[in-house]
């Protein structure tokens, strides 16, 4: 009987200590999206974290330079036996389930994810309201910035608005994308962003109201809208905040990022670790072997070589085997051939080994290279679309003065080269500013979407197996129609 | 006067007669005669042996159960034995030469004791579907881990090895594939539940139960709805003398079989073929064997195992304590464990228990490099060395050598399990029993990676050591209530329990770069040699889970006749969010042992026939404790100013889905088993039904939700069904001498998804399979069964131009590659429409067939395994990001119109890559599993030397594989989503053992 007593208050002690409590486990080490961003440093750390977006490897076009590799300036590069999908680029051979577009289009809209974080957060965190008013401002730059670069690759996407998005949505029109989100984002970010000079040295490289501006310009270009563009590409001319540097090779070194010539860079320190600052962009084009063993894709095409003749930017912008650069002699790589000839007619040279120098940094060891910062828009460029949309507009005189800046950089101490364009005939002059974004422009991923939009592409890539009305955009990732149960539809021909 | 001498010559004439006959009997023969029969029936036992102890001499009783048998010697032992009785000795005297000898019957199966949870019944009064097997049937597989001695003796349960690495843990199914993420059973060892017992050496395994059907499995309600393997470790007496016994063995491993790779020339021609002109002179390329390059020559397997056992009135114990060493056959992938047992029950009052089971592991895992997806791809014109003795770079990927050499990577653990309880009889019929269970694992893993160059693509520029902790324990309080009353009809057996646990995980992982010197002395961690130190550590780090949860149990049984049995559990955890915490997992079982029953005909012969049917409900939360959180991680910074420098950011790390629900399987199980023949046939048969509703399981999520690529999230998604049909049969019989037995196991699963749920971003399929090229090769879909393949059907091959435009193809096809079949007749080869089932991992049947036989001091014993029904996916010949080496089939290939019709060209684009039936082979498999002859050493001798036994074997494990399959192993397993997938598995090895097994 006592035994019994004893064991049933026993029980009810069991009972009374097991309570829910117990079972509450909140995570260890990680904050949950319910309670961040709340203060001002959450502010700014996830403003930053919209930024890292640009440093994902698979933000460079799911990895590797496929924009290049599709226009005339670059081939698959490496030595033959190496990533023999990217070959489908080279021909126009590839199909919607090769990996680069979903890479891609995932770490776009990742990218839009994070912006919203912050759009949908700091608004309401009891802050500075003038760098509150920043923050906002540069996240949505980013996300228009993002949408931009969907839109341009993929046509009609899904227009995603919120951290907490339909299971299941449409492709939205393009048209839709622009008027809703890209234009609106843009111009917010215009209005408040500072200006360069409004930046401290430590914060160079945040976009600034020149960054905003020059995307716009490029966005009313891509629409067409010549005026428009014109308006706001000398908006940005005129801020005097940017210029271009004396020396086309300054624009790249390693050891002058965010340079007076640049809006939109992305910053990278020589780190192997993306986590720890690096970007592997530069390491994917780099030279193979010595310096700093890259992976050699993007080979600089013999087209292009043989187009730039004696511009001096042609050994700015392409690496030779034997030339010598910052102290390193350029040998390449064994198992590449130095030289390839055609199949068809053996004294016909297809390739010949070569780098893209844009990209390369010195330094031994492959992380060196994962300090090269990618330059997304430029002062040059900027030019170069004011001239483009100021002769669209019938305002040829003017262009010429904005086309030849460009060329008198590049002119450098080279009196012979490179003369000054006189003509004000328009459809010579839209050849020519063409040209002129090839040359200023070659490898940096802008050649083949300036192809498509000036109506050009089919004369200039349908040799290679641009076929029109299929190849002006991208195939929607398979995966993404896979998952969206007949909403999504693919593009017209894949 | 008289008397007395009279007495005296009396006394002398006796001692003398005495002493003549004492005499007389050693010198003289005698006839012993004698019947032998049933102690409990009295019936004769005819053909029972009758054999002089220590000797070959002897003789077999007649068909009325007599024998006669000479002997000549005074001081005679007789042994007297019969299949299914247990052996007896009998001591002839000098005065009896007629013996009457009843044998006890040996145990029945019937009245055999089957461990379920929280409990034991005896097997005439299991309603539930359980399969057992004894502990030294386990032992004939050398393994570390015991599970793979489990392979297709247990009905119901499929045993993949997987990968053959030595260490590794073999996978294991139970009725199908319940679940679209985590399907792997519970153990429970001692009690304690556990998700692995890799730390259990076979030796010190008295006997496993696998409990199948929902009666069995209810009462571990959230866990066991992929089933529960009860393992329950050896014990010692009590008041027996001790008993010490001592193995060991040794054995050396080979390779079943090599792939079929081209050889050099081959290959150059193949370059060609891609390439034209890439090899001008065929003859003088080099032809290397990739394969033996990386597989070592005969390494050794050898283990010891110490066993003492015993016990005094009231206190029983059992110590183990055993080494375990395995080579692989890739360098630097030994495993070596070193265990200890520790059982022992100790009575301290009439009423009062305590005891202790103790289990402890320390391994030592050298990580194999690697090399098998190396080997298979590298180009056979390559060589390993240049002139100068150093590596050379090898295309394909990369050079294996130099893979193995420069790859350091070995981790070691401590793993301690246990078990403390008392146990108090409160009552007569009421017994308490408390007890606190633990399992603590710490292990540390360290990998070294020096400073190399072989080729721009497998270099490494600057030396780097890691090393990560991982800290796991769990602690689990649980109490029961047992009460069992016995009357003359009834009897009741029920357990009601209450039990806590919770788990606790970290593991933080660091590493530091330019050690300044790579000898393994400074593979430490010195703050004053760092150049930078990145700290992570992975997403699982540091979490809690924890678990309450009641119980309750009751079986009654009526006249031995009727038996039904109840169960019901509940279980909250914190997994989930506390709306839907809780989970309640009943179930309902019915037995009726029809043979007691008076209409059932009088068949001498069968001794056991019961029907059984359950139901229940069973659970599973084997998901992760973050799936319903979402997550923001603070490692997400930007680079800004001149100079450069990284300014911290934190943004969205991952994604969770906050109304999770538990996982249920509804299972009813029929069954019927039977006996023959006082236990010389017995066997049962199974038909369950088992169906598993509100699956968790990872999705992909569309792309525009921005998780980033390869970003899943956890959802309740789906239905599975898997029904099927489990038959165990067992043959014990003997010959005279010969004694043998014979087991057969088949089981059938037919698996269907059901229902893929409304909650998620994609309701008609989930694809899986992902390979390294980001191909998806598996697909689930209701209707079908999980993770079925995917990919083109084949029609042939286009022979001509004129055919290139008579069917469509994709665009980087030409004439020679593959024409697939376009299934809607769109005229185009599109993924979405084109691509159709091809194949499934999940095999119809699988099975296991075992034979013993002992001739007196001899046994041989074989087993067979195998499965059918299954195909498997061979991805590592699919994923291609270069030229890689080919499989000899390619000789085959097309090189002009007419020449193959099935083997395409080699033109080195991605056209015949695609996923396509090209790479699904048979994964149908026959194995000789294990093949085991052993010698007792005649008792004689051991008797000299103070031992009670000693038995030599020889044994071979997974002598013979007949498989169509190409690669190494067919038996590949996986996770549900990605089963069946060869993406480079480590081979598994045959063995060939030799061993000795002491009893003192």
């Amino acid at each position: 009987m006592k035994r019994k007593k004893f064991f049933s208050i026993i029980f009810v002690l069991i009972f009374a200590t097991a309570c829910e409590d117990f079972l509450d486990n909140p995570p260890r080490g990680y904050l949950t999206t319910g309670s961040f961003p709340t203060s001002k440093e959450d502010a700014e750390l996830a403003t930053n974290g919209v930024y890292n977006t640009m440093r994902i490897w698979n933000f460079h076009s799911g990895g590797y330079p496929i924009m290049d590799i599709m226009s005339d300036e670059a081939l698959k590069g490496s030595n033959p036996g190496d990533g023999t999908f990217l070959r489908d680029y080279e021909q126009f051979t590839f199909g919607p389930t090769e990996g680069s577009f979903n890479r891609w289009w995932s770490t776009l809209y990742q990218g839009i994810r994070r912006a919203h974080i912050v759009m949908e957060n700091v608004p309401d965190i009891d802050m500075d309201e003038a760098l509150k008013a920043r923050l906002i401002a540069e996240s949505r730059f980013l996300r228009g910035f993002f949408y931009f670069e969907l839109v341009k690759a993929f046509g009609d996407v899904p227009k995603v608005t919120s951290t907490d998005p339909d299971a299941s949505l449409p492709r939205s029109p393009a048209e839709e994308i622009y008027q809703e989100i890209i234009i609106p984002d843009l111009e917010h970010a215009a209005d408040v962003l500072p200006l360069r000079s409004g930046y401290s040295t430590s914060d160079l490289g945040r976009v600034t109201k020149g960054t905003a501006r020059g995307m716009l310009a490029k966005v009313y270009l891509f629409r067409h809208d010549y005026e428009t563009a014109a308006d706001y590409a000398l908006q940005v001319i005129e801020s005097d905040e940017y210029e271009l540097q004396d020396d086309f090779a300054e624009v790249f070194d390693v050891n002058q990022p965010f340079g007076s010539g640049s809006l939109l860079e992305v910053g990278a320190v020589p780190e192997s670790n993306y986590f720890n600052g690096g970007n592997q962009y530069a390491n994917t084009w780099g030279v193979r072997g010595e310096p700093n063993l890259g992976w050699g894709f993007g080979r600089p095409s013999y087209e292009l070589i043989q187009f730039f003749e004696d511009d001096p930017r042609k050994d700015q912008t392409i690496l030779f085997l034997n030339e010598t650069i910052e102290g390193v002699t350029i040998l390449g790589d064994d198992s590449t051939p130095d030289t390839t000839y055609s199949e068809e007619n053996p004294d016909e040279i297809v390739e010949i080994e070569c780098y893209n120098q844009k990209t390369f940094a010195p330094g031994s060891e492959p992380r060196h290279s994962y300090g090269v910062n990618r330059m997304i828009l430029r002062y040059a460029d900027v030019l170069l679309m004011a001239a483009e949309a100021l002769n669209e507009t019938g305002q040829s005189g003017e262009a010429l003065t904005y086309l030849n800046r460009v060329r008198e950089r590049a002119r450098g101490d080279n009196g012979d080269v490179l003369p000054d364009i006189t003509t004000t005939n328009q459809a010579e002059l839209r050849d020519i500013i063409i040209e002129e974004r090839h040359r200023e422009l070659a490898l940096e991923s802008h050649r083949y979407f300036d192809l498509v939009r000036t109506g050009k592409a089919s004369e200039v890539l349908g040799p290679y197996g641009f076929e029109e009305g299929k190849h002006e955009l991208l195939p929607v990732p398979q995966n993404a129609i896979d998952m969206s149960e007949g909403m999504i539809q693919q593009n017209e021909g894949y | 006067m008289e008397n007395k001498l009279l007495t005296a010559f009396k006394g002398v004439l006796i001692l003398v007669i005495i002493i003549w006959s004492a005499g007389h009997l050693k010198a003289q023969q005698r006839t012993i005669t004698g019947t032998v029969f049933d102690a409990e029936t009295s019936e004769t036992l005819p053909g029972a042996n009758v054999v002089i102890k220590g000797t070959q001499q002897g003789t077999m009783t007649d068909t009325e159960g007599r024998f006669t048998l000479q002997i000549s010697e005074s001081n005679v032992t007789l042994v007297i034995s019969f299949i299914g009785y247990e052996k007896q000795e009998v001591t002839v005297t000098g005065n009896k030469d007629a013996y009457e000898i009843a044998l006890q019957p040996k145990a029945k199966s019937l009245d055999e004791v089957v461990v379920i949870g929280y409990g034991t019944v005896k097997k005439s009064d299991l309603t539930g579907s359980v399969s057992s097997m004894k502990g030294e049937e386990l032992t004939k597989i050398s393994s570390a881990n015991p599970l793979e001695g489990m392979q297709g003796k247990l009905s119901g349960a499929q045993i993949s090895s997987g990968s053959g690495e030595p260490g590794s843990s073999p996978i294991v199914r139970i009725r199908g594939v319940g679940t679209l993420n985590n399907a792997n059973p519970i153990y429970v060892v001692d009690g304690v539940i556990l998700d692995d017992i890799s730390f259990l050496s076979s030796n010190d395994i008295e006997s496993v139960e696998l409990l199948k059907d929902a009666s069995a499995t209810a009462i571990y309600g959230s866990r066991g709805a992929n089933g529960v393997i009860i393992i329950t470790t050896k014990s010692g007496s009590a008041g027996k003398e001790p008993s010490i016994s001592f193995k060991t063995e040794y054995g050396v491993q080979q390779l079943e079989k090599k792939i079929d790779l081209l050889g050099g020339r081959a290959f150059a021609e193949a370059l060609n073929d891609i390439s034209p002109g890439t090899i001008n002179n065929l003859d003088a390329v080099d032809d290397f064997d990739w394969q033996d390059a990386i597989f070592q020559e005969n390494p050794v397997m050898q283990s010891y195992d110490l066993s003492v056992s015993g016990g005094s009135e009231k206190l029983d114990y059992y110590l183990g304590a055993g080494v375990f060493d395995q080579e692989g056959i890739i360098p630097k992938s030994q495993y070596r464990r070193y265990n200890l047992k520790l059982n022992t029950n100790y009575e301290a009052r009439e009423y009062l228990t305590f005891g202790l089971n103790l289990s402890g592991a320390y391994t030592d895992d050298e990580n194999a490099p690697n090399v098998v997806g190396a080997a298979y791809r590298a180009w056979p014109i390559d060589t390993p060395y240049d002139e100068e003795g150093n590596f050379a770079e090898v295309q394909g990927n990369g050079n294996p050598l130099a893979a193995i050499e420069y790859t350091n990577n070995n981790s070691k653990s401590y793993r301690i399990v246990g078990n403390l309880f008392t146990e108090i009889d409160i009552l007569e019929n009421l017994r308490f029993k408390t007890s606190y269970q633990f399992d603590l694992r710490q292990s540390k893993n360290r990998s070294f990676s020096p400073e190399y160059f072989v080729s721009p693509t497998q270099q490494n520029s600057r030396n780097s050591l890691s090393i990560s902790f991982t800290e796991d324990r769990t602690w689990i309080w649980e109490n029961t209530l047992n009460y069992d009353l016995d009357t003359e009809d009834h009897t009741v057996n029920a357990v009601a329990g209450f039990t806590m646990q919770e788990r606790f995980y970290e593991s933080p992982n660091i590493t530091m770069y330019r050690l300044v010197r790579e000898d393994p002395l400074f593979w430490h961690f010195n703050a004053s040699l760092t150049d930078t130190v990145d700290v992570s550590s992975n997403l699982g780090d540091a979490f809690k889970n924890s678990m309450i949860s009641g119980l309750f149990r009751t079986n009654y049984t009526y006249k031995s006749k009727y038996l039904a049995t109840v169960s019901v559990r509940t279980d909250g955890s914190s997994k989930f969010n506390k709306e839907d915490r809780f989970g309640v997992f009943p179930s309902f079982a019915l037995g009726w042992n029809v043979i007691k029953e008076p209409f059932f005909p009088e068949w001498d012969a069968l001794d056991q026939l019961k029907v059984k049917g359950s139901w229940g409900i069973i659970g599973n939360e084997k998901i992760n404790w973050y799936d319903r959180f979402s997550l923001i991680g603070s490692n997400y910074g930007a680079v800004f100013g001149h100079p450069e420098a990284i300014r911290p950011g934190a943004t969205f790390f991952s994604a969770g889905n906050q109304n999770l629900l538990w996982e249920n399987t509804k299972q009813t199980n029929i069954g019927v088993e039977f006996s023959i023949e006082n236990d010389k046939i017995n066997g049962s048969v199974d038909y369950y039904y088992k169906l598993t509703d509100d699956i968790l399981v990872m999705l992909d999520v569309p792309g525009f939700y921005g998780f980033g690529s390869f970003q899943q999230v956890r959802f309740n998604a789906a239905s599975v069904l898997n029904t099927g049909v489990e038959v165990d049969l067992q043959y014990n019989n003997n010959f005279g001498d010969l004694n043998y037995s014979i087991s057969a196991t088949g089981s059938t699963v037919h698996n269907e998804v059901k229902e893929l749920g409304a909650t998620t971003p994609t309701d008609s399929v989930i694809y899986g399979g992902g390979l390294a090229n980001g191909d998806r090769v598996t697909a689930t879909r209701v209707g079908e069964s999980i993770g079925y393949f995917i990919g083109y059907e084949i029609e042939g091959l286009f022979q001509n131009e004129a055919q290139l435009e008579q069917y469509p193809r994709l665009s980087n096809q030409d004439v020679g590659d593959f024409i697939y079949k376009d299934q809607n007749g769109d005229g185009e080869i599109t993924p979405d429409a084109d691509r159709v089932r091809i194949g499934s991992p999940i095999p119809d049947f699988t099975f296991g067939f075992g034979v013993n036989l002992s001739y007196k001091n001899f046994g041989l014993s074989f087993d067979l395994q195998g499965q059918t029904g299954n195909e498997i996916y061979n991805a590592k010949n699919q994923t291609r990001f270069g030229i890689y080496n080919f499989e000899s089939r390619v000789e085959d290939r097309w090189q002009g119109e007419g020449t193959s019709d099935y083997e395409p060209e080699l033109d080195g684009r991605a056209g015949n890559y695609q996923q396509s039936e090209y790479f699904i082979e048979d994964g149908s498999y026959l194995r000789l599993r294990s093949l085991v002859i052993s010698y007792d050493l005649p008792e004689s001798w051991m008797e000299q030397a103070g031992i009670a036994s000693a038995n030599l074997y020889l044994r071979g494990t997974n002598l013979y594989t007949l498989s169509g399959y190409s690669g190494y192993s067919p038996d590949l397993g996986g996770s549900p989503l990605s089963s069946g997938i060869d993406s480079g598995i480590y081979p598994v090895t045959s063995m060939y053992t030799m061993g000795v097994n002491i009893k003192f």
